[in-house]
Parts: C-alpha cells; sequence; structure tokens
C-alpha cells in the first residue's frame, strides 16, 4: 500500500484489451561463418575448446558411474551425478558475456554451467588476479595440487584449477572447491562469480533474485542469472520471483537510480524434462516457457526463446539482455532450447523417450556442428580442432588422476577432527556493518528527527510505577519499542541493510514494530513485499550470499509453512555446505499469534529448532527483545526471531532500572532467571513467561512454594548449564510452552535434561504445552493454551502433590493414555 | 565322526592368521600330534597339531590364505566320511571334544585315570542347584579322605562336602557364590601334573581357575547377581531421593512416601533424617545445631556390611509373600496345662525305660494339634491355599511342619502323617529332624509338604505372638510360654499352670468362626490330654 498511488475507480473499471508484444523465438540463425568479423579467432576457437572441456568432464564423470573407470582408471564415484551432455552450446553461450561481476546461481544439473563460467572469467581476468584468487582461496590448499601441472600460462594454472577444484568437490575432497561439503549438486567458486547450485528444484529462483536485489540496492556492478529447467516453472516460489523481481514499485515508487526492474535473468534451461516429466505436452501448460514471461509485467519479462544448441545464438541474445538489464528494464526470461543425451541421472533408463528421439537430438550435437562451422569458416583447421581436443581430454584426465588420489585429495578426516563439520555450522561472527569501504546509509532523516524515536523518548522504560502497579501501556516503553531500537540502530550502521515483508512499509509492520522506519527510510531498504513468503526468505538468502543483511518478516508464524524449503534447506544449510565461505546474516522475524484460530495462532519453534543450521531466539521482555535484536542484526547467522503478539506491549519487569537507551546485546544461548526460588524450576519459552510467574506467585502465596522462573530466551543455542544448576538446587522441573506438546522443543529439553541431571531430579521434568489440537477461537482459547493452573496441576500430579491442592485438569496416566492412543 | 580343525586365536586382537604351509594333504593319515599346518601372525608364528587321529579328509583354505580366527581349516575323519558333516552347523566344531578350544596352546586334554572328580551332590529329588557357600581347599592343597572339601547349601539348607579320595586338588571349577546345577564336576582330585581338563564342565560354565598361580577371582555368576534382591529395589524412588538417602543414611525402610503413585521423593527422605531415622547413628546428632554447648557424640560410622545368606533370602522372601499375599491374623487362647504338665512330669519321671522320657510339653502340643486337625469340621485348617487363591487343598493326614532354630537361621522340618504317629514315635521322629536341621543334614525332601505348622517359642518366656504362616499353608500355630495363673473357684483364688496358643491363619481359607472353633477345640482337648492319648 501506497498513498502515492491512487486507485482510481475509473481506471480500473475502463473497458478495453491487454495488448501483448510477439515474443521472438529462435530468430536467430547464423553460423560461424556469419560472425567472423565480430569475434576474434581465439574467442571463436575458446568456444569450441570450452564445449569439449564440459562434454569430456561429463563423460568422466558418466563412465565412472557406469563402468568404474575412466581412461582404464579405476573409480567408485556413489555420489549424485546429474549430468548435462548435450547443453554444452547453452552453458557457453550464456557465459561468453558474464564477467566475474555476474553471478549464477544453478541447479542440480550443473557442471557445465560451473565451467563455462570459469572459463569466461579466466579468460576475462588478469593473470595478477587469477594468481591472487587461487593463492588465498581455502589457504592455498587447491592450488597447491595443481600450480606444478604442465601449463604454458597462467590462465591454463587457472583452468586446471577450476577443473580440478571443481572434481575435487564433487568427489568430495577437501581440497574441493567447499571442502567437499557441497558435492556435486551444490559446486560454487564465488570468486569466478559462479554461486551456489541448488538441489531443491528451482531454489535458485528466489536466491537470484535476492542476489539482484543486492547488487541494486548497493549499486553494485553486473547482473545475476537463475539457471533453473524447464521443469522449474511448475515451482511456486520460481513463480514468487519472477513476480517480485519485476514488482511495480520497482518502477514506481523506488527513487531515482534505484529505479527499475531487478538485473536479474531466469535463464529458463529448456533440456524438455523435468526428471522424467514432459513438460511440453505433459506436466505444463506453457508451450513454449518463454511465454510464461508475458504474464509477469508489462515489459513480458523481455522473454524470447533463443536455440540454445547454436552457441552463437546464445551469446547474441545475452549481449542484448545484459544491456537491457543493467539498465533497469529487467527483469528477463529466456527459454533456452536445449536437450540433455543422458538420464536424469546414471540410474535413469530412460523409459519415458525413445531412442529416436534422443538419436534425433545427438544428430544435431552441438559439438560436432559448430566444429564443422569452424573449420568451413575458415577459423580452424582440422588439426588444430584435433589438437584441442588433445589438450582438453588430457588436462582432463590428469585433473582427474588427482582429483581421486587419496594422498593428493584427502577427505575432511571427521575420525581425527570430529567437530570438522560442527564447527561450520555457524560463523558466529560479529560485523558491523556489511557495507562497502566508504558505503553510506541511504537514509531519509537523522535518528533523532525520526517521529517515533522521539516519541520513545517519553515512554517510561522501566515497568513499574513507584507504588509497584504496572506503567499504563500509553506511557510504558513496550517490546516492539525494544525490537524498532534494535533494528533503527542497525539501520544506521550497516548500509546494506534491508527490511521488507508483508505490510511492512506505511502500515509499519502489522504489529506496528516498524512504525516510523517508513519515515527513516527509502524504498529500496524497506519495502512491501508481495504476499510471497518464498520469495521473502529466498530473496533474503540471495542477498545474503551475494554480500549483504537482511532483516525479514512473515507476518505469522502460521506462514512458515509457505516458505518452508526457503527456511529449511536455505537458509540454514548454506554457511556449512560453503565450508563457511558463504556468510548468512539473516534474521527472519516471525510472529505468533494468539485470537485468530487454527491457522494464525501456532508457535512452531520446534520445527525450525529442529534444522541444524539455524538459530532461534524467543524472547519476552522489552529489554531481551532489544538485546537479542541487536545481537541478532550484528551476527553472520542466520536467525528465526520468533515474537508474540500476546506480549508486544509489555513493559520491562524485570531488568532493574528499566531498557537502556544506549545499544547492548545479549549474546544468544543465555537463559535467564527472571525470578529466583528453591523448590521447583519452571522453565519458559517467550509469553508463556508471564502465565509462568502467575503460577509462581499462586505457589508462593497460597502453598508456600518458592519456584524459579527461567525465560530460556534462545532456543538454539540453549542454556542447559543454567536450568542443571537450578534443577541442581530445586530438583524438578516444569518446562512451559505455547507450542503443541507432542515433538515440542519443550519435550526435547526435558529428555535432555533428565539425561544430563538424572541424579537431581526428584521427578521426571514434566511438560506443559498446548493440546495436540487445533487451537480454537478466542473465546475457547483457555482450554488450549496453557494456562497458569496447569503448571500448578503438573507440579501437583506429577512433581510434589501440594496438601489441599485440587487439580483443574485430568493429569491421570489414563487420560494421557487415551489421548495418544488417539494421536491428540 | 569327522572333527573340525579351526584355525585358533593367538590372542585376543589376533583376528586372523596366515596359513603358511601345509604338512598334510587330503587323504593323508593324521595321529594325533601331527603338524597339520603351519601359520602365522604378523607377529608370530605356529603350527597346528592334530588332536585326533584318521584321515584329513578336507582343506578348506590353502597355503597364503588369511583365514579369520575361529574358522574351520581343515576336517579329519574316517576314510569315507562327509566332510561337510563336520562342517555343518557354525564355523566352529562345538561337539568335537577333540577339535581345539579357545586355549589351542593346552595340550590335549585326556581323561586321566589318576584325576576324581568331585561332583554337586543332589540333596533330594527337588533340588536343581547349590551354591557353593565357602572353600575349604585351595587349588595345590593335599587333601586327605574325610577333609571339607567346601561348604554349599541350598535355598533350604546347608551342607558339607567331604573327600572321598586322598590326593591334590587338580582343578576348581565353580567358585565361592556359584550356583552349581547338581551332579556337575565342582573340582578335580588327583596326582599332582595331572590334566583335570578333561572334568571341566561345559564351555557354558565359568572359566574354572586351573593353574595355581592363577588368581582366583573369577567373577560371581550372572545368577547370583540376578538373584541379589534388594528390598530397596522395589522401593519407587527418585533420583534426587535416592541421592540423598545415600548420602545422608536415611533408611529407607522406615520411608513414607508422599510422591505421586507412592513415590519416595527428596521431601520424604528429608522427613527421615529429621526424624534421625538414619542407618548406623543417631542422625539427629548430624542436624544437630554445633553451636550447642553439651557435645553431643559423633554419629558411628563404624559399620559393616554383610551379603544375606541364602536361607535368609529365602526367609525373607517367603515371609513377605505370606504377609503380602495372605489376609492373615491371629486368634489367642489359653488352656489350663494342668493335666499336659503332669503328663509329661510322668514321662520324665517313669519314661526312661520305653525311651519315652524326652518327650517334651511341645511334642505333647503336636500330638494333640494333629488329631484336632483330624476332626472333619478343621479340614481348612489342615490344608493348602494353592492356585492362587483359587483352590483349597485337603489333606486326609497330617503333615505337621514344625519350626527349629538353628544357626543358620529358621528351618521347617515336616513330621509326615504325623495324625498317625503314636505319641513316642511323633516325639522321635520331630527330634530326629530337629537334630538334622541343626547340624545341617537335612534333606530338603523334609522341608517342604506341610499341611499345617507348629511353632514353639514358649521357651524363650515368649507369652504371646503372632506367627506367621508359611504358605500355602492356611494356618500356624504358636506355642507361648508356661505360666502360672489364677483364677476363682468357690470364691477361693486358685493357681494353675496355663499356656498361651497364638493361631494365625489365612482368613480367605476359612472365617474366624471355624478357626475360633478349631482354638476352642485344641484347647477342650489339650485339657483332656489323657483323653486323646486313650483315643490314640
Amino acid at each position: 500500500m501506497s498513498k502515492q498511488l491512487f486507485v482510481d475507480p475509473n481506471e480500473r473499471r475502463a473497458s478495453g484489451y491487454i495488448h501483448f508484444e510477439d515474443i521472438p523465438v529462435n530468430q536467430y540463425k547464423k553460423t560461424v561463418k556469419d560472425e567472423v568479423g565480430n569475434f576474434t579467432k581465439e574467442q571463436l576457437v575458446n568456444i569450441y575448446r570450452d564445449m569439449l572441456t564440459l562434454r569430456e568432464f561429463e563423460t568422466m564423470i558418466n563412465l565412472i558411474k557406469k563402468t568404474g573407470e575412466y581412461n582404464g582408471v579405476a573409480y567408485n564415484h556413489p555420489g549424485p551425478a546429474h549430468l548435462s551432455m548435450g547443453q554444452e552450446a547453452a552453458a557457453v553461450g550464456e557465459a561468453f558475456h558474464l564477467d566475474v561481476n555476474d553471478f549464477i546461481f544453478g541447479s542440480h544439473r550443473a557442471h557445465s554451467d560451473i565451467l563455462a563460467k570459469g572459463l569466461s572469467a579466466i579468460e576475462k581476468l588478469s593473470d595478477e588476479e587469477l594468481l591472487d584468487i587461487m593463492k588465498n582461496f581455502l589457504d592455498g590448499k587447491t592450488y597447491e595440487v595443481i600450480k606444478d601441472e604442465p601449463h604454458e600460462s597462467v590462465k591454463d594454472i587457472a583452468i586446471n584449477f577450476l577443473l580440478y577444484g571443481a572434481m575435487a568437490e564433487i568427489f568430495a575432497r577437501e581440497t574441493g572447491f567447499n571442502r567437499g561439503l557441497g558435492g556435486s549438486m551444490h559446486t560454487f567458486f564465488t570468486p569466478f562469480g559462479i554461486y551456489p547450485n541448488n538441489a531443491i528444484v528451482g531454489g535458485s529462483g528466489t536466491i537470484a533474485m535476492g542476489a539482484a536485489l543486492y547488487k541494486r540496492v548497493n549499486r553494485k556492478p553486473g547482473i545475476v542469472i537463475a539457471n533453473i529447467g524447464d521443469g522449474s516453472l511448475g515451482r511456486g516460489p520460481v513463480l514468487e520471483a519472477l513476480n517480485m523481481a519485476g514488482m511495480g514499485q520497482l518502477t514506481k515508487l523506488w527513487e531515482d537510480d534505484m529505479k527499475g526492474g531487478l538485473p536479474v535473468m531466469f535463464n529458463i534451461v529448456n533440456n524438455q524434462y523435468g526428471m522424467g516429466g514432459q513438460t511440453v505436452g505433459e506436466t505444463m501448460g506453457y508451450d513454449m516457457p518463454a511465454r510464461m514471461g508475458a504474464g509477469f509485467n508489462p515489459n513480458q519479462m523481455l522473454a524470447e526463446r533463443v536455440d540454445g544448441f547454436n552457441p552463437l545464438a546464445v551469446i547474441e541474445a545475452y549481449g542484448r539482455k545484459k544491456k537491457l538489464l543493467l539498465e533497469g528494464k529487467g527483469p528477463a526470461l529466456l527459454d533456452v532450447v536445449t536437450y540433455r543425451f543422458a538420464g536424469h541421472s546414471p540410474s535413469d533408463s530412460s523409459s519415458y523417450r525413445t531412442k529416436e528421439e534422443i538419436a534425433a537430438w545427438e544428430a544435431q550435437d552441438p559439438i560436432p556442428e559448430y566444429r564443422r562451422q569452424l573449420i568451413e569458416a575458415g577459423v580452424a583447421t582440422e588439426a588444430e580442432c584435433d589438437a584441442i581436443v588433445e589438450k582438453v581430454n588430457a588436462s582432463i584426465f590428469r585433473n582427474f588422476k588427482l582429483a581421486i588420489d587419496e594422498k593428493i585429495s584427502p577427505r575432511m578426516d571427521l575420525a581425527a577432527n570430529p567437530d570438522a563439520i560442527a564447527d561450520l555450522m555457524f560463523t558466529n561472527g560479529h560485523v558491523e556493518s556489511f557495507g562497502a569501504p566508504g558505503q553510506k546509509c541511504d537514509v531519509n532523516m537523522t535518528i533523532e528527527e525520526n517521529p517515533r524515536v522521539q516519541a520513545i523518548a517519553k515512554k517510561e522504560r522501566w515497568g513499574f510505577e513507584k507504588d509497584g502497579k504496572l506503567v499504563s501501556k500509553n506511557k510504558v516503553y513496550q517490546l516492539r519499542d525494544g525490537l524498532f531500537e534494535a533494528i533503527i540502530d542497525r539501520f544506521y550502521k550497516d548500509p546494506t541493510l534491508v527490511s521488507y515483508g508483508e505490510d511492512v512499509r506505511d502500515w509499519g509492520g502489522a504489529f506496528a514494530v516498524y512504525r516510523g522506519l517508513t519515515e527513516a527510510l527509502p524504498y529500496h531498504r524497506l519495502f512491501n513485499s508481495p504476499i510471497s513468503e518464498s520469495a521473502i526468505v529466498g530473496s533474503a538468502v540471495g542477498y545474503a550470499m551475494a554480500g549483504g543483511r537482511a532483516l525479514v518478516e512473515l507476518m505469522y508464524c502460521d506462514f512458515l509453512g509457505c516458505a518452508g524449503d526457503e527456511v529449511f534447506n536455505q537458509m540454514s544449510k548454506w554457511q556449512a555446505m560453503s565450508a563457511d565461505i558463504i556468510k548468512m546474516p539473516v534474521t527472519l522475524r516471525v510472529s505468533v499469534g494468539s485470537k485468530y484460530g487454527a491457522q494464525h495462532s501456532q508457535d512452531w519453534t520446534s520445527l525450525t529448532a529442529h534444522i541444524p543450521g539455524l538459530k532461534i531466539a524467543f524472547p519476552a521482555t522489552p529489554y531481551d527483545a532489544k538485546g537479542l535484536m541487536a545481537a541478532s542484526l550484528a551476527g553472520t547467522d542466520p536467525v528465526v526471531f520468533f515474537e508474540s503478539q500476546r506480549i508486544y506491549d509489555v513493559g520491562e519487569q524485570f531488568h532493574e532500572g528499566g531498557v537502556p537507551a544506549d545499544y547492548y546485546e545479549i549474546p544468544f544461548g543465555k537463559a535467564d532467571v527472571k525470578r529466583p526460588g528453591k523448590d521447583v524450576t519452571i522453565l519458559t519459552f517467550g509469553a508463556v513467561l508471564y502465565r509462568a510467574l502467575k503460577a509462581a506467585d499462586e505457589l508462593k502465596d497460597k502453598y508456600g512454594l518458592e519456584a524459579e522462573v527461567i525465560d530460556a530466551r534462545t532456543l538454539v543455542p540453549f542454556d542447559y548449564d543454567c536450568v542443571i544448576e537450578s534443577v541442581k538446587k530445586t530438583g524438578r522441573l516444569v518446562i512451559v510452552t505455547d507450542a503443541c506438546e507432542r515433538g515440542s522443543f519443550a519435550s526435547e529439553v526435558a529428555r535432555q535434561v533428565t539425561e544430563m541431571a538424572f541424579d537431581y531430579l526428584d521427578a521426571p521434568p514434566v511438560v506443559v504445552a498446548s493440546r495436540n489440537w487445533i487451537t480454537p477461537a478466542h473465546e475457547l482459547e483457555e482450554a488450549f493454551f496453557p494456562q497458569p493452573s496447569w503448571i500448578i496441576d503438573a507440579i501437583n500430579a506429577k512433581i510434589l502433590p501440594i496438601p489441599g491442592y485440587e487439580n483443574t485438569t485430568d493429569q491421570s496416566l489414563a487420560k494421557k493414555l487415551s489421548n495418544e492412543s488417539k494421536g491428540v | 565322526m569327522a572333527v573340525a580343525v579351526i584355525m585358533p586365536r593367538q590372542g585376543n586382537t589376533v583376528e586372523s592368521c596366515i596359513i603358511t604351509s601345509w604338512n598334510k594333504k587330503v587323504g593323508d593319515k593324521v595321529n594325533v600330534g601331527d603338524i597339520l599346518f603351519a601359520y602365522e601372525t604378523d607377529k608370530a608364528a605356529f603350527e597346528e597339531e592334530a588332536k585326533v587321529a584318521g584321515t584329513l579328509l578336507k582343506v578348506l583354505y590353502e597355503e597364503g590364505d588369511d583365514v579369520p580366527c575361529l574358522e574351520n581349516v581343515c576336517v579329519i575323519g574316517e576314510p569315507g566320511e562327509d566332510p561337510d558333516a563336520a562342517l555343518a552347523g557354525g564355523s566352529a566344531a562345538p561337539a568335537a571334544a577333540g577339535a581345539a578350544p579357545a586355549a589351542a596352546a593346552a595340550p590335549a586334554a585326556q581323561p586321566a585315570g589318576n584325576c576324581t572328580p568331585v561332583i554337586m551332590p543332589r540333596q533330594g529329588n527337588t533340588v536343581e542347584s547349590c551354591v557353593i557357600t565357602e572353600w575349604h581347599k585351595a587349588v595345590g592343597d593335599t587333601v586327605a579322605v574325610g577333609d571339607q572339601l567346601f561348604s554349599y547349601e541350598t535355598d533350604k539348607a546347608a551342607f558339607d562336602c567331604e573327600a572321598e579320595v586322598a590326593g591334590t586338588l587338580l582343578a576348581i571349577f565353580y567358585e565361592e557364590g556359584s550356583d552349581v546345577p547338581c551332579l556337575d564336576n565342582v573340582c578335580v582330585i588327583g596326582e599332582p601334573g595331572a590334566n583335570p581338563d578333561a572334568f571341566r564342565p561345559g564351555a557354558e560354565q565359568p572359566a574354572p581357575v586351573v593353574a595355581p598361580e592363577a588368581p582366583a577371582a573369577a567373577p560371581a555368576p550372572a545368577e547370583e547377581l540376578a538373584e541379589a534382591p534388594v528390598t530397596i529395589g522395589d522401593l519407587k524412588i527418585s533420583p534426587r531421593a535416592r541421592k540423598l538417602a545415600e548420602e545422608k543414611k536415611a533408611d529407607l525402610s522406615k520411608v513414607v512416601p508422599t510422591g505421586p503413585d507412592g513415590r519416595v521423593i527428596e521431601r520424604d527422605v528429608q522427613a527421615l533424617i529429621d526424624a534421625g531415622k538414619v542407618i548406623g547413628a543417631a542422625a539427629a546428632t548430624e542436624v544437630a545445631a554445633p553451636a550447642a554447648a553439651v557435645a553431643l557424640g559423633v554419629p558411628c560410622d563404624d559399620s559393616y556390611t554383610e551379603p544375606m545368606s541364602n536361607i535368609r533370602k529365602v526367609i525373607a522372601r517367603s515371609m513377605v509373600a505370606s504377609l503380602s499375599t495372605m489376609a492373615q491374623l491371629t486368634h489367642n487362647i489359653s488352656y489350663d496345662a494342668t493335666e499336659v504338665k503332669n503328663a509329661r512330669a510322668m514321662f520324665k519321671a517313669k519314661g526312661e525305660p520305653f525311651g519315652m522320657d524326652k518327650i517334651s510339653i511341645n511334642d505333647i502340643v503336636m500330638y494333640v494339634v494333629a488329631r484336632t486337625l483330624m476332626q472333619p469340621e478343621h479340614r481348612a485348617m489342615n490344608a493348602n491355599l494353592i492356585d492362587d487363591g483359587k483352590t483349597m487343598k485337603y489333606f486326609r493326614g497330617v503333615n505337621l511342619g514344625m519350626a527349629v532354630d538353628t544357626d543358620r537361621g529358621l528351618m521347617v522340618p515336616t513330621i509326615f502323617n504325623a495324625d498317625k504317629m503314636s505319641l513316642k514315635q511323633l516325639s522321635d521322629t520331630a527330634k530326629q529332624l530337629a537334630r538334622d536341621c541343626k547340624e545341617g543334614k537335612i534333606s530338603p525332601d523334609y522341608l517342604q509338604g506341610a499341611s499345617f505348622t507348629v511353632s514353639n517359642i514358649g521357651s524363650l518366656g515368649i507369652e504371646s505372638f503372632t506367627p506367621v504362616v508359611n504358605p500355602p499353608q492356611t494356618g500356624i500355630l504358636g506355642v507361648c510360654a508356661m505360666k502360672d495363673a489364677f483364677r476363682m473357684v468357690n470364691g477361693q483364688i486358685e493357681v494353675y499352670p496355663s499356656m498361651n496358643l497364638s493361631l494365625s491363619y489365612d482368613h480367605r481359607a476359612m472365617d474366624g468362626t471355624p478357626a475360633s472353633k478349631f482354638l476352642r477345640d485344641l484347647k477342650n482337648n489339650l485339657e483332656n490330654f489323657t483323653l486323646m492319648l486313650a483315643k490314640g
């Protein structure tokens, strides 16, 4: 929403037609002979060399998968191999105009893309730059292996480096581009502009769009390409990315040099199949993927179909499209026709296509055809071509032998260093700014001028009046103010920080956390995203991969499922999968609701805590909210930051003196004893803290029991030391959460504490959680969410019978067993 | 019979050995001691000698082969035999006594005429195994006929095993505490140097101690461990409460659980400690304020523990079972013992020529009990309640159990068919049984089968007590001390000897009235003992 845009009923109700421009289909028909004057001989010959390199590389892997040997040398590669023989012209054509500032993101079938982009980058980099990159990458380990291999130039060394680094990575060697942690489907090398390849179909769609956002917001050169398949156009996240890359505000609302569609190319590697599903005629309705562009924005995404069997056609198209993208005329969609000769993977018997079909495409194999054209045009002789073949094959074979040598290319030694991967799960950095030296923070005013900041200055930062009563909601500094202060602070320190999500601008966020940010920030740093949770999170991942810091939000926790892959597979995994070459400073705000029924009231902390690689926070007080948000936004790790809509308006009741106005951070993994006690420990996650305190009051006032109330504050990492110390004292533990009981993080803590502090326990740790139901209407919520009385019930029934206390709920084993037998 | 030869395991860390040469080939005659093949580990070389004679029927590994230890290497047997039969059913051939056991380096074990095994006797038909409680001889000791070799016990009685041959104790196959199946070889006596291995019980038994220099520290067999019931183990107690109890030595036998589902929790143990209910010493001093001027002493930590003997464990189980499964209660009555006392005096004074001078008051009571039990209306008292309380088993005679105190603990031998015995027969039988019990010679066969029991602790001055019914019996009579009692007769105080009888019975088997009637009839019969005697 934006008041600048008037929604005119007369215009919206006017009659007329939508007009489409014609979408070009394979209009380029030239051969080498036609282009001789436009390329150097070396360029034309290198196109042949590069296609051969890609082909032989894939042939090598195909042979070791299928025959167990290559050129008589045996090797067993048990990992994946999604090969791309047949797609070389498309890959080499795409890479020709790209330099290291242009980023490619790819798919599981990316070997050719990696090599083509790498070979292109090597051509464009100086010898000094190449040596600098190679010597500094992973402490020079990869370079050490190949530096003395036969070569005539630094570029030869670099080609060996590229071939060897990719092979070693595919074979899971520590000398590989990602120390063997990425593997075949995830090999990449950012110094050459080769960004992560994704094993989730279409996964790169949102990520590449986010990287393009980074380039725009931070005024970085270059374009971004998402190499995704024709099958990936069936995936929602890809469609979300196509839309968001060209959303109207980019041309209508963003200011000055920020204006224009994002510089991203959705390169549809149209090899005709999504695994076995035939996209045209079977699984998709588009007939030609290029048609898709017409639906997303008025410039039809510059969509075009290009003959991906002719490298010159792809080069020509990229020459035109890259220019348009750099001019802000993007986004673009290219339907690059190609064909994979091999199966989806070596186990694919191609039962879904005929031998005649494969033979027909092989008859038009771009590599011999291009060679024929080279010779026909007089650019190269048969002998010259043969020499290239010989050199390429020898090079692949040499590097293959190096990459499979256990001594030269060892795997990560997890026996000697069992924590090698554990140590890569988080980068645990503290970075004030990801901006380039001298990069200024784009803001509209000083912090002091900000109306929200001025309003907060008048608020009471401590939650109690002198007489002990709570300060009224209108006067008190609230939890949402704590979040705001930490966020606006970072916006003025880190120029790369951007924030977006649904209704964050103007509205101020559905829960008024961002009120005041609209005034402070231009559109490109704070904007309303489309209702596209996948694109919101996926683009934040791409934004971070490219080098920035992102704060994005899902309005309700319940929408987490809409961004499932982006949170569970992308945000969480790429640091470790890249051997920490990539940082993931993404904070994902997730708001847990109540009052709004079954699809707007769920606490899904356990789902995120289950996924390795995510840090999870859930503050419950203004002081903690500000400190944890500050730590999240200064860190280098992905954080899922849970908030509860029940308590956005609470004042600070624990931190003596109230919430400091100055900047501070609260480290992750430190629980906080909100009330000391000696008789029973009550551990809480998020908003249940306040219900636990009510229970603690009653335990003390009526039954003389002193409860120690601990606020977990963060789930991952979790402060077991604090809880165990408390349990040593009290011997009793109740864990309270608004999450449904089954599989909750509270249950996880109960199990862990049972193991860690068994001898100190006077009773099993008891979990008090929400029912394993749907969340009912607000009027019935008290039967669903944990209540103070439930906590006392649990203590009385399962831990410490309290004389004179009568349970308010059925705590019997029979009831529990009956519920479990019914699956509730 | 064909026998497989395995690749011995030469040390625990050796996984396999390489055959370096074959000295025999298939079809060759083999004598005991012939070298079959040579083999080596990475550290040493060995030769494998034949332990049986025959023909080499089959060779499974060739020279140079790396053979996993314990795998079959070849087969020796009679020409024409199927060598595969020896290989069936597992890698090693367990049935072949000649095949090398794990300790292949030892020379072949030959049953030697100059060795005599000592078996664990079967003490009664129902006894399956006995526990060795003590060894009196060690391996290497000289043994004379009649020397005590070891002591052992069943769950009912204890025994000593004496040597029946002279020689040297060559091997002990079971350590103290071992539960030894009856008739198994326990040890071997023979000439020094003779090999006792042939008598070693099956391989599944605990490792025997053979060499005198080997430390005799074989672990207790698993059954013993599993059988050791810790009473506290039945207690539901939280880990924290258990820890506190251990630290403060709280006496958990006195704990009152207040936790959920009867669990003992920390506060319950704290209550014990606060109440001074601790093991070993007055814990009150532990929690007393140290500032007190008066020295209140320190707790005595000078304690020691002993494992419960088997007999005590059996008694404990039986008593707990009795009190936890039955609805038992006790009725008391006293009777005028004038006649009984007179009779006893007469037997003592004049019975010697008839061998009746030792007839005791208890014998008389048992005699009368046996007859009273035979009255048809008291059949429920002379019965067993079996089948988990669903069936009454009535006896047509009286098998009268009598409680006997021994050094090892309470034993209850049975006087079978006591109702058919004369008083003298009964008395003689009772004395013989008591003597056997005290001497530990009683056969377990006599420690069962009772239909009713009499327990007499009157000699200790006890005037009333609650005997515990011995399941599956339905009743037990406690006989108390005789003492002077007083009664008014025609306005005059009269002194007479009185004896208390305490009858415990299982209310499940009968109600209070029939039990009372039995006690009343017993009283009448005792007061009219002469008539009972006359009746026979």
